[in-house]
């Protein structure tokens, strides 16, 4: 065994060892993923909507807010970020308490609308998302412990249609069981756009979101957690995310949160591997940074066995007498493919495939195996893709260029 | 932290690997057991090649013996030349157990013994074939080596028929093979002898001159 295999069993080994962590984590407190704790109270609480040219989508998305089923006092607030269309107009009209400023990003909307609001608990909610009527009830109840900051939900992708977007579909699915049992190794590292509720004093603490960072739902968890407050999650309480259509633009919001995630990894290098921090420092970040530069390996690989195949393939249509396709039909034999590091390969493949299908289960989606392509296309495909928007990622870093929110 | 989910977790990671592992070796087993059965068949034959010779010899000129001796030879090289691929296969397959080298030890004697059953045919029966040795390190260094591989694949599709390539590695420490190697005063790697001429070092498909 030469080196280059050893170092892909290894891989496998940590990867193996990570997704049981994962696995292991959600199995053994499964029994109150979806009991979260009821409310002592409810605490006034705002909604921050940041828009920019949203007047297609903004009414609808503003009625849904205002429709939650809160039981205490709710107001929305739409920041209108320079919208050169009628979101302002329609916001107000459809009920929200409209803020305008000029187009300044996100992160500054979000900061101008929770300074603005009277609530003692803020939630985010990105204007095209739509939040799932029994949402905030669900999360609420986390913040009876002083200590919780923030409370994530889940996200699923809304109406998917394109190929690309059915992957995301899964990957999301996927993302949310993971959010679940990193919640409950209090681990969570990033608080989603999509849906996330603040307490107003944790916002003060940190002085709101980063503005000018290309991730600023991953930064302020990073800097919550970094200043003491803990971050939970309601599993069940779910809004619905718009996902990029076709692979040009996934790549580029991949790109975007990748080179994100480098730059909030940075500058969060001190949480790394410090017990202040539990799991997140010992366990979530220094696995996620690890996980990326073993993909980049792990998939090399892949490419290369799938590039030897191929070409085997090509000997075998263009030039059936050659050497090469002799041997590649002898390699339809299970016994001259099924390497050592192949077998393990699969039993991992097993595992993560165990992992999507509890996710599945326990994210209310039904499994469905007329899907099946979808599945093994994300299984064997997708991460090219996802190292390809890590590479650019990395590579921008490196080379000092920049990544356009 | 939750100590014990990690501790969980590492005993299952241990547990599927290991499993990965024990499976991998005894795929690793089988396919050396499965090579070594496909030798077995390969020395009836080499024990058939070697009688057939010594009928050659012993009923010198007993009438349409060329025709059939040469269609079995021809047969059995075929053979030869599929499980030097199948070998070669199951052995970059290999990966935990690399205990190929008794095997391939028993394969270069195979060859080098049907190299000279080829050559003897060729010679007796005056028959249109040309046998080409060669030689190449198996675990050193040898620039020149796909380079030459790749020429003696082109010979032998040009004339399949009349070209028969015998590869013999020379660091298996086998005396046969030394021996051959001294006879033609061969020294580098690549190395060939076709038919009656020898190459020491690397020679085009030109020079080589099988097919004519």
């Amino acid at each position: 065994m030469n080196w280059l295999d050893a170092a892909f069993l290894a891989a496998n080994f940590f990867f193996l060892f990570v997704s049981f962590v994962f696995l292991i984590a959600f199995l053994e407190n499964r029994e109150r993923a979806k009991k979260n704790p009821k409310p002592a109270r409810y605490p006034r609480l705002s909604v921050i909507v940041p828009a920019f040219n949203e007047a297609a989508t903004i009414t609808a998305s503003v009625r849904s807010v205002l429709a939650l089923d809160y039981p205490g006092r709710v107001e929305v607030i739409v920041v209108d970020d320079g919208s050169t269309d009628d979101t302002a107009r329609l916001a107000r009209e459809a009920g929200a308490r409209v803020i305008r400023q000029k187009n300044r990003g996100k992160a500054a909307a979000l900061n101008v609308g929770w300074r603005a609001a009277r609530g003692e608990l803020v939630a985010c909610v990105d204007a095209d998302s739509v939040v799932e009527r029994g949402a905030l009830k669900k999360m609420v109840g986390y913040f009876n412990d002083p200590t919780v900051g923030a409370v994530t939900g889940s996200v699923k992708v809304s109406d998917p249609h394109s190929l690309v977007q059915w992957l995301q579909f899964v990957e999301y699915v996927g993302m949310n069981y993971l959010r679940k049992s990193a919640a409950f190794l209090d681990g969570v590292s990033c608080t989603p756009g999509p849906l996330s509720v603040y307490r107003r004093k944790a916002l003060e603490s940190v002085h709101g979101f980063d503005e000018g960072n290309l991730t600023e739902d991953t930064e302020i968890a990073l800097h919550l957690r970094k200043k003491g407050w803990r971050i939970e999650n309601a599993f069940n309480a779910v809004a619905y995310s718009k996902a990029p259509y076709s692979a040009r633009g996934l790549l580029r919001q991949r790109v975007r949160w990748y080179h994100g995630a480098i730059i909030n990894n940075r500058k969060y290098a001190g949480m790394f591997f410090n017990k202040r921090f539990g799991s997140l420092g010992w366990f979530v970040l220094p696995t996620n940074m690890i996980s990326v530069f073993l993909a980049f390996f792990v998939t090399a690989k892949l490419a290369f066995l799938a590039l030897g195949g191929l070409t085997g393939l090509a000997y075998l249509v263009f030039d059936p007498s050659s050497p090469g396709a002799g041997v590649l039909l002898d390699r339809l034999n299970p016994l001259y493919f099924l390497t050592a590091d192949a077998v393990i390969a699969l039993f991992y493949l097993v595992v993560i495939a165990t992992v999507f299908y509890l996710g599945f289960k326990a994210g209310d989606e039904s499994f469905k195996f007329t899907r099946l392509p979808v599945y093994m296309l994300y299984l064997f495909a997708y991460s090219f893709l996802v190292t390809f928007a890590w590479s650019v990622g990395v590579w921008r870093e490196l080379s000092g260029g920049k990544t356009q929110w | 932290m939750n100590n014990g989910v990690y501790l969980k977790a590492f005993l299952a990671t241990l547990i599927v690997f290991s499993a990965g592992i024990a499976t991998g070796w005894w795929l690793d087993q089988t396919r050396i057991a499965v090579a070594q059965a496909e030798l077995e068949d390969l020395k009836i034959q080499a024990d058939e090649a070697r009688l057939s010779l010594l009928y050659l010899e012993t009923f010198k000129d007993s009438p349409g013996f060329c025709a059939n001796y040469g269609s079995q030879l021809t047969s059995q090289l075929e053979g030869l030349g599929a499980l030097g691929e199948r070998l070669t296969a199951l052995q970059a397959a290999n990966k935990l157990d690399s205990s190929f080298y008794r095997i391939k030890k028993q394969y270069a004697l195979f060859s080098v013994e049907f190299w000279m059953h080829a050559s003897n045919y060729a010679r007796e029966c005056n028959a249109s074939l040309v046998p080409i040795l060669y030689f190449y390190p198996e675990n050193a260094a040898c620039p020149d080596c796909s380079r030459q591989a790749s020429e003696l694949n082109a010979v032998k599709k040009e004339c399949p028929e009349r070209a028969w390539v015998f590869a013999v590695p020379i660091d298996l420490d086998l005396n046969a093979v030394n021996a051959l190697r001294m006879q033609y005063g061969l020294t580098s790697v690549p190395s060939l002898v076709v038919g009656e001429k020898a190459f020491d070092g690397y020679a085009s498909r030109e020079q080589i001159d099988a097919c004519a």
